[in-house]
């Protein structure tokens, strides 16, 4: 009798437990209009922004922080802590104005002094350096940042360029400041309320931010587990803002979101390590690029969206972007057979290689999965293997040891960044890329202060890299956001950033 | 012992070993015709049939990639039973061995061995994973190696706890004063009596084999795409669970054959006691 | 007091055993800290003065040994991703993994011991089939595929929970529950299945030894029989099975964490070796092995008080 009754017990424990849940819900994250929860999958970093390295941080602290200059939607960047700049016509200074009372998070004005720290800290030039803080090596150039009066800071370099604007974006912050690492404070319309690692990061509306007032006032960025979780609270409800959609997800938003449709700014490619025994030869290179049927890519993995690419840039460069690379090379198996043929490849020879892709992306891994198919019509025998990001890090971009490698790499607002790595001396030219041609024209391109020569200088190299084929260039992938109804204004940037201060409500 | 009569007793049908054997066989077959005529190439894709619905051309649709699903999981299950059988294998090969000796004969041979168990018990599967991918390289048999490893310490501490009740018996002190040497009285005497537990520990380790080669090929480890796998198909199948659900039947009802087949026909007959 | 004294150095052991292949592990994966920390173009000074600022350059056995030192005082060292102490952001982590542990193994108990001597029972063999056909289909859905599904059924269609809505449960147990009941269930069915099939053979194992056949042929009924021998000695493997789950669950189900988002020890690890933050791996597997190990104690004993022939285990 005794036994029964535990048993009984114990079934109706269990019942109970399963019952509890009856018609009750967890809390909807955004019961008022004012406040956000955006869903992200990547946790940050670290919350010192100089010590940030993944983009998924910085796109989150974007609405942290604010450098002397920032980045606006339509690609032009924008005075913010600075309210004007001049670049010295022998593009060898750079002076900046500061805003009057502009003023941190702990209520602190920002001085010249604190805007020196900012980027000396970022050029890797304090004296006492942390090392574990980001160099920007662009900013390597700078010789001297000086204090001119109290409003007015001269950066000097030590050889000319015209780009580093791009680059002093860099996040101001204040000097005598300990605690960047657990409650950072920095100028930007939001200020930091908590972080709990693994769970969210949330900020809310700062009352003294010198320019327009968000219309949001409390923003949780919500750390998601991984896509499909981040998209089942989507789903549900929990999750106002998802900037990470895959095609098919998109296809199931319910009638409660929107789809914002931008591009993610980055070169995806198969990168190809120009020292690999065949691929050194100009025309098996070719031939893989031929040998490539990007609009199918494309549909297969994007659904068609996204844009193709024929060189290492990407349409958001704007004015520098050379649009006719992109039908360069057109899907001809035929030719690239014949390619494959003079170089000495054939049925009973075949070309084969190793493709290394992150395992993390899986944009990156089914793109592989493509063109592995597409190769094998033109008897190239291409196999993947995949391979950790850490890994990746080290193995691949700076061991050098790969043959293939399928990425998108993104870049800063200055189109020397995007294609800096291709000159034979930079130290993360994976793709061991040489041509005194490239180099000279680069050389040229960023000293030049006259803006026309400077666009067909960086069409030049970017036809250069083409006919070349450096490297096989597949596309800009889009970028799909799901907005909730409640808010409009959604906008992309040129640079990877996720700006919540634009957002408005709808009407 | 003829088949038939194996799966007859006392002139009737042992039903959980027909249905186990019918299942068994199935997949078997299912994975040894793959081997050699699948009705498409696995691998093809056709960008215009991108997750299509099952029709008498595929008759169990179609992925992502356009590709065949039905040719994909007969080509996919004779990768992961042979993953499943060779990490099972490894495991309870290497954990009868452990586990016999330790529970057996006791003492520091046993307080040494089962601290490296526990141990190798505690480090998580992803970091065991890396190690082999960062020695070895990816590839299936990396994986293998990796997961046969990492079932030794389960299988042994059944094993063990099993000998350690039984050499106490009356049975064992008999074979001893009987002359019988320890390893006799190990694997002929005492391994048969745990049989029961043994069995249950082979189809739960098939098990989970056939699901950690699943977990395994998402870290990078083992399959490499894109050839199939039953549990890599799986996981891809994940974000079409609404739209596409025929991604996911194919190869979860391969999964379910087998290791239902297995868990059948590792029953021991309910007949004993009767 | 002797049993102790060895337990607790056997624990020791072990630990330090656990500890040493973390450090050999780390030191054979390609990558570390210093390369996860800095930007993908830093130079190569700046990772080796990252590395030398981190101690990584030290030789293995120095760094082996500082750990051991700072681990005696309490100290585990910092994570090298989040900046902060190991032991203040594991401490987040544990109320996650232990509560959601702890739910699953009462459903896992309270389950699967009733189910099991049920099925033990059953003669029929339509009973008997129908009792293996649903366990072994319980174990053989993947953990990460039960999740999905039972999200999007319960989740999505029925919404009876709110998807990535934990809440701790000191601020709203009920609230807690009603989310929490969920991964336990993805949890626990497949290890429902692994031990009423246990449970079963062990049962059926003990019901055809000589000393039921004795006992029974003595007169006793089956009832007692069943109750009072064969349980008892059947409940031997199952409670070691069961303390192996125990230990598995409180380790931390990465898959699990990651389909309901939920913020436990498992997606830590993940994410750290990931990072290759080699403090916070080297805790999780400490962690991992105390419990493996501790667990394994707890079995012994309790083997030892159902069945007192067992002296040493």
């Amino acid at each position: 009798m005794k036994k029964k009754a535990i048993f009984l017990a114990l079934l109706v424990f269990v019942t109970a437990l399963c019952a509890c849940n009856g018609g009750k819900t967890g809390k909807k994250g955004s019961e008022d209009a004012v406040s956000a929860v955006v869903g992200i999958t990547q946790d940050l970093d670290s919350l010192d922004p100089h010590k940030a390295v993944a983009a998924g941080t910085d796109e989150v602290l974007f609405n942290v922080f604010e450098g002397l200059v920032k980045p606006s939607a339509d690609g032009a960047l924008v005075p913010a802590v600075a309210k004007a700049y001049t670049i010295a016509p022998d593009g060898m200074s750079y002076t900046f104005t500061l805003r009057e009372n502009v003023k941190f998070h702990n209520g602190e004005v920002v001085t010249a002094d604190d805007v020196i720290y900012s980027v000396k800290r970022c050029a890797g030039l304090l004296d006492d350096k942390d090392p574990e803080v980001v160099v920007e090596s662009a900013l390597s150039v700078i010789s001297a940042v000086e204090k001119v009066g109290e409003d007015t800071v001269v950066i000097s370099l030590s050889e000319p360029n015209t780009e580093l604007l791009g680059f002093l974006t860099c996040f101001i912050i204040p000097e005598d400041y300990e605690n960047q690492e657990s409650a950072p404070v920095g100028t930007g319309p939001y200020k930091f309320v908590s972080y709990t690692p693994l769970t969210s990061f949330v900020v809310e509306r700062f009352g003294d931010y010198y320019g327009e007032q968000p219309y949001l006032e409390n923003v949780t960025f919500k750390i998601c587990a991984s896509n499909d979780a981040a998209f089942m609270e989507l789903l549900s409800g929990s999750i106002d803002i998802f900037p990470y959609l895959t095609d098919e997800q998109a296809a199931q938003l319910t009638a409660d979101y929107n789809l914002a449709i931008g591009s993610t700014n980055v070169v995806q490619a198969m990168f190809l390590n120009n020292d690999f025994g065949p691929f050194a030869d100009l025309k098996v290179r070719q031939a893989l690029c031929y040998a490539v049927d990007k609009e199918e890519l494309l549909n297969i993995v994007s659904g068609g969206r996204g844009h193709v690419i024929g060189s290492n840039m990407f349409p958001n460069f704007g004015v520098y972007y050379d649009a006719s690379l992109e039908n360069y090379y057109t899907y001809q198996p035929e030719k690239a057979k014949e390619l494959l043929k003079e170089a000495g490849y054939d049925e009973s020879n075949p070309l084969k290689f190793v493709v290394k892709v992150p395992s993390n992306y899986d944009m990156h891994v089914a793109t592989a999965q493509v063109l592995t198919e597409q190769y094998k019509k033109v008897g190239v025998q291409a196999e993947i293997q995949l391979i950790e990001w850490s890994a990746w890090l080290t193995d691949v971009y700076r061991a050098r040891d790969y043959e293939a490698t399928i990425v998108g790499l993104d870049a800063a607002l200055a189109p020397s960044d995007v294609v800096k790595r291709y000159t034979s001396t930079a130290s993360n030219n994976f793709v061991n890329y040489e041509n005194p041609v490239f180099d000279e024209t680069f050389a040229k391109a960023l000293a030049s202060t006259d803006e026309n020569e400077k666009i067909t200088l960086y069409k030049d190299i970017q036809k250069i890299l083409t006919e070349d084929a450096a490297s096989v260039y597949l596309q800009d992938g889009a970028k799909l956001v799901a907005v909730n109804k409640k808010y409009t204004n959604f906008l992309f940037y040129p640079v990877y950033v996720l700006d919540l201060a634009s957002i408005k409500p709808a009407e | 012992m003829s088949v038939v009569g194996w799966l007859k007793k006392d002139g009737k049908w042992k039903m959980n070993r027909v249905v186990g054997l019918m299942l068994v066989v199935l997949a078997a077959l299912v994975s040894l015709v793959g081997c050699f005529y699948t009705p498409y190439d696995p691998n093809a894709m056709d960008a215009t049939l991108k997750n299509a619905s099952p029709s008498l051309a595929h008759l169990f649709g179609t992925d992502n990639f356009g590709r065949d699903v039905l040719s994909r999981v007969m080509k996919g299950a004779g990768t992961t039973f042979a993953v499943g059988l060779s990490v099972v294998t490894i495991g309870a090969v290497g954990g009868c061995l452990v586990g016999a000796f330790t529970g057996y004969f006791g003492g520091k041979a046993d307080l040494i061995l089962m601290r490296f168990n526990d141990a190798v018990a505690a480090i998580p599967s992803i970091l065991l994973a890396l190690v082999f991918v960062g020695v070895f390289g990816s590839g299936t048999v990396q994986l293998i190696a990796a997961l046969g490893i990492l079932f030794i310490p389960s299988f042994a501490r059944v094993v063990r706890s099993g000998f350690v009740v039984q050499k106490e018996l009356d049975y064992v002190k008999n074979a001893r004063l009987m002359g019988a040497s320890h390893l006799r009285i190990m694997f002929v005497h005492i391994l048969p009596n745990i049989k029961g537990s043994l069995l249950s520990a082979l189809a739960i380790g098939f098990n989970n084999a056939v699901l950690s080669e699943a977990a395994m090929s998402y870290l990078s480890l083992g399959v490499q795409p894109p050839d199939a796998s039953l549990g890599r198909m799986l996981s891809e199948a994940q974000p079409y669970l609404f739209r596409a659900p025929w991604n996911a039947v194919a190869p979860g009802l391969m999964i379910l054959f087998s290791v239902l087949g297995v868990g059948l026909l590792s029953l021991e007959g309910g007949a004993k006691h009767d | 007091m002797r049993y102790f004294m060895k337990k607790t150095i056997a624990l020791v052991v072990t630990l330090l055993l656990a500890a040493f292949l973390t450090f050999l592990a780390f030191e054979v994966i390609p990558s570390d800290a210093a390369v996860a920390n800095l930007s993908i173009d830093a130079t190569d000074e700046e990772i080796e003065a990252l590395r030398e600022a981190m101690g990584l350059n030290r030789p293995l056995m120095v760094r082996y040994g500082s750990f051991l030192l700072g681990a005696l005082t309490g100290d585990f060292g910092e994570s090298t991703q989040y900046r902060i102490p190991v032991s203040e952001l594991l401490s987040d982590r544990f109320g996650v993994t232990v509560s959601l542990a702890l739910l699953s193994f009462v459903l896992i108990v309270g389950i699967s011991v009733p189910f099991g001597i049920f099925a033990a029972r059953v003669k029929s063999k339509a009973g008997e089939g129908f009792v293996a056909f649903l366990t072994q289909t319980m174990m053989a859905v993947p953990p990460f595929f039960l999740g999905m599904l039972i999200t999007l059924l319960f989740g999505i269609v029925l919404r009876w929970f709110t998807p990535g809505a934990y809440v701790p449960a000191g601020e709203d147990f009920f609230g807690f529950l009603g989310f929490m009941i969920f991964p336990a269930i993805a949890v626990a069915v497949p290890k429902i299945g692994m031990s009423v099939r246990f449970l079963q053979g062990s049962l059926k194992e003990q019901m055809g030894a000589d000393y039921v056949r004795t006992a029974r042929s003595k007169g006793c009924t089956n009832r007692r029989v069943l109750w009072r021998h064969v349980l008892r000695n059947a409940l031997v493997p199952v409670v070691t099975f069961l303390t192996m789950v125990m230990a598995e669950i409180l380790a931390g189900s990465i898959v699990i964490e990651q389909v309901f988002n939920l913020s436990g020890v498992g997606r830590l690890l993940a994410v750290s070796i990931s990072a290759r933050d080699f403090p916070v791996v080297r805790a999780i597997v400490l962690y991992t092995t105390a419990v493996v190990v501790l667990l394994n104690y707890g079995a012994d004993l309790i083997c030892r008080f159902m069945d007192p022939r067992i002296k040493e285990l």
